[in-house]
């Protein structure tokens, strides 16, 4: 897989569900993780499972993401009632709004990339719900119960386009008595894996908006420019400043800077304030 | 119109991104609007997905304007209050105490790097409003009494949009137009970057409406009107709205101090002029970059590529400017050019 500039996070609710990603991806129980079960890989892929019900998959999500850093894409797969008869035992479907019964609330999803899949709404109920309820809007064809939790808990620590939800139909309510053992479920989600492979491999690719435009050297240049010359907060800030215009303009920085740093530097307040603003209209003109 | 498919700007690739108008969000109150009906068949293979109140796609916490901008979608909703609002102190009125504006579609198809809508919505999608004709109601009993009735009403309607640019996809402009072609003492700006002249041609020029074209130099255009038509296309656009009998508004805002600044907008304004014979142009305007301070820092913390948030500016009251002497500097270097081709009285000026 590509490196790129997100890390994924699976999150799954039940071991069988895990079980094909973990084969397919070649993932590694992680040990450090107390009750909570989790994998990853050297390739920037994580899983945590987080038992079924919204509140058990809202902890096991924000542990999980509290453990990662940078950039995440969170992807909730699993499995899925659907109110839908005609669609075959098996279908999946990328999950494009999802309505919280218990709290009446409806989620929805930037549907930003691309993708061949069928899209659908999803509802998460605490409870198997055999009987539609009235409330359901008519795209919304799909129960679960855990992702609107993991929806949100991916939205309080990330941003709202990073959250994405996969779900294979694996019944039409419980009272059509599913058969809900390990080999099961796993066959449900085996023909799956390579769009969920797609997919991983779209996200990690995209590239995150730019947080800070100072290069790793022109960072480095900065601080040294306010230890130099014992800048205040105002008065580094102000420099961060014109130093980002300049070198999105296309200056090259660190030869112009480094320069000035040979010079004695500014002893006093006033020279300090002096040096700033010439230091500024040398960027600012240049 | 299959969905709008445009270059991309990921590592791999255009594909990555679904075209703009994949998906069509729909308030379940806009299911049998004409509007609704039209835009569902102009984008046939779009992904419906019906709300039941269209803010809780649109306000959702946690959206990032720039990242959706890759794949605008587009919501179709009753504007339920809010048809006409007052003039925004930010906006040029002419001297007119009678100035509304009026949001028959929010969000833009362009990514201007100093617009203000980055920091005025949460969402980048744009939201087209099925009621037309309550919105056009409500403008014409304003009309009907305006508060200085010694004075004309003044709307401009593509205010937190560019109409005439979406009019592909809805006919709005050509609408209001119509709706207002008849209100007596009344004038209409319908403001755009657009190249898509050829969409009103058909219409019989309105003396109520006003078309005003936005230009800038090409130096701007290109790293600051990402998605725009080139100034070559908007000048042709306004000529040709100028010789088929509209009013025409020239629009210099925002001057941008980029560099070399002085010698190119004279050669800029040159280029205007000679595109467009300034005894068809009914006015200029002219206006500096300025923001609202809260805009401007909503937008700073997602704008790092742009180095237009990191100049020298001025914070006071509120707005953003250049520091003077460049502020003045700017707008009085174009308003002495635009003065050797127009009178001026025909000159409005933001500082």
């Amino acid at each position: 897989m590509p490196t790129g500039a997100s890390q994924i996070l699976f999150v799954t609710a039940l071991p069988a569900e895990t079980k094909p990603l973990v084969q397919h991806f070649g993932l590694k129980r992680q040990t450090q993780t107390g009750k909570f079960v989790s994998f990853s890989n050297a390739k920037g892929l994580a899983l945590v499972q987080t038992g079924v019900g919204r509140i058990p998959a809202a902890v096991a999500t924000t542990y999980a993401l509290q453990t990662l850093t940078g950039s995440v894409q969170v992807i909730n797969l699993g499995l899925a009632g659907c109110r839908d008869a005609d669609t075959p035992i098996g279908s999946i479907f990328r999950v494009n709004k999802i309505h919280e019964l218990n709290t009446g609330r409806t989620f929805f999803l930037d549907m930003l990339t691309r993708g061949s899949l069928p899209e659908t709404g999803c509802i998460t109920a605490d409870q198997p719900v055999d009987v539609w309820p009235d409330t359901t809007m008519e795209d919304e064809t799909l129960c679960d119960m855990e992702a609107s939790a993991v929806l949100q808990a991916a939205r309080q620590l990330g941003p709202a386009d990073h959250f994405h939800c996969l779900k294979v139909v694996s019944d039409y309510g419980l009272s059509g008595g599913p058969k809900w053992m390990a080999e099961w479920v796993e066959s449900l989600l085996q023909p799956h894996l390579s769009v969920l492979e797609s997919l991983v491999e779209q996200l990690a690719l995209l590239e995150e908006p730019a947080t800070s435009t100072l290069s790793p050297d022109e960072d480095h240049l900065l601080k040294e420019l306010i230890e130099y010359a014992r800048l205040t907060t105002t008065q580094a800030n102000q420099l961060k400043t014109t130093m980002v215009r300049a070198s999105l303009r296309g200056l090259e920085l660190p030869p112009l800077l480094t320069q000035t740093l040979a010079n004695p530097a500014p002893q006093h307040a006033r020279d300090r304030k002096a040096w700033l603003t010439r230091l500024r209209s040398l960027l600012l003109e240049s | 119109m299959p969905a709008i498919e445009k270059p991309g700007s990921l590592a791999s690739g255009p594909s990555s991104w679904n075209p703009d108008f994949s998906h069509l969000y729909i308030e379940e109150g806009a299911r049998e609007y004409p509007l609704t009906d039209m835009v569902r068949k102009r984008f046939p293979e779009a992904t419906i997905v019906w709300v039941k109140d269209y803010r809780h796609f649109f306000n959702r916490p946690g959206q990032r304007f720039q990242v959706q901008k890759h794949s605008m979608k587009l919501v179709l909703a009753v504007k339920k209050d809010g048809y006409i609002y007052d003039g925004s102190e930010n906006a040029q009125d002419f001297g007119v105490s009678n100035f509304y504006y009026t949001t028959p579609l929010i969000n833009c198809i362009y990514n201007c790097d100093y617009c203000f809508l980055q920091g005025m919505y949460p969402s980048a999608n744009l939201v087209l409003y099925v009621n037309q004709e309550d919105l056009q109601e409500a403008v014409k009993q304003v009309a009907r009494h305006p508060p200085d009735p010694k004075q004309p009403l003044l709307l401009a309607v593509s205010y937190n949009t560019d109409l005439l640019a979406f009019e592909k996809v809805a006919p709005l402009a050509s609408s209001w137009i119509d709706a207002t072609r008849d209100i007596p003492r009344f004038l209409m700006e319908i403001r755009t970057k657009s190249a898509n002249f050829r969409v009103l041609a058909d219409l019989e020029p309105s003396s109520n409406t006003i078309l005003a074209w936005t230009l800038s130099p090409q130096e701007v255009i290109r790293p600051y009107e990402k998605g725009t038509p080139p100034l070559s296309a908007r000048l042709n656009a306004a000529a040709k709205a100028a010789q088929a009998g509209w009013k025409l508004r020239l629009c210099f805002d925002p001057v941008l101090k980029i560099p070399n600044w002085e010698s190119v907008y004279p050669e800029f304004i040159n280029q205007v002029f000679t595109a467009i014979p300034a005894s068809q142009v009914t006015d200029i305007t002219i206006g500096a970059f300025r923001m609202s301070a809260s805009y401007f820092k909503t937008i700073k913390r997602q704008r790092a590529d742009s180095d237009l948030f990191f100049d020298d500016y001025s914070h006071q009251d509120g707005l953003v400017r250049y520091k003077d002497p460049d502020q003045q500097a700017l707008v009085d270097t174009v308003y002495s050019l635009c003065k050797a081709h127009l009178p001026k009285d025909r000159i409005d000026i933001w500082l």
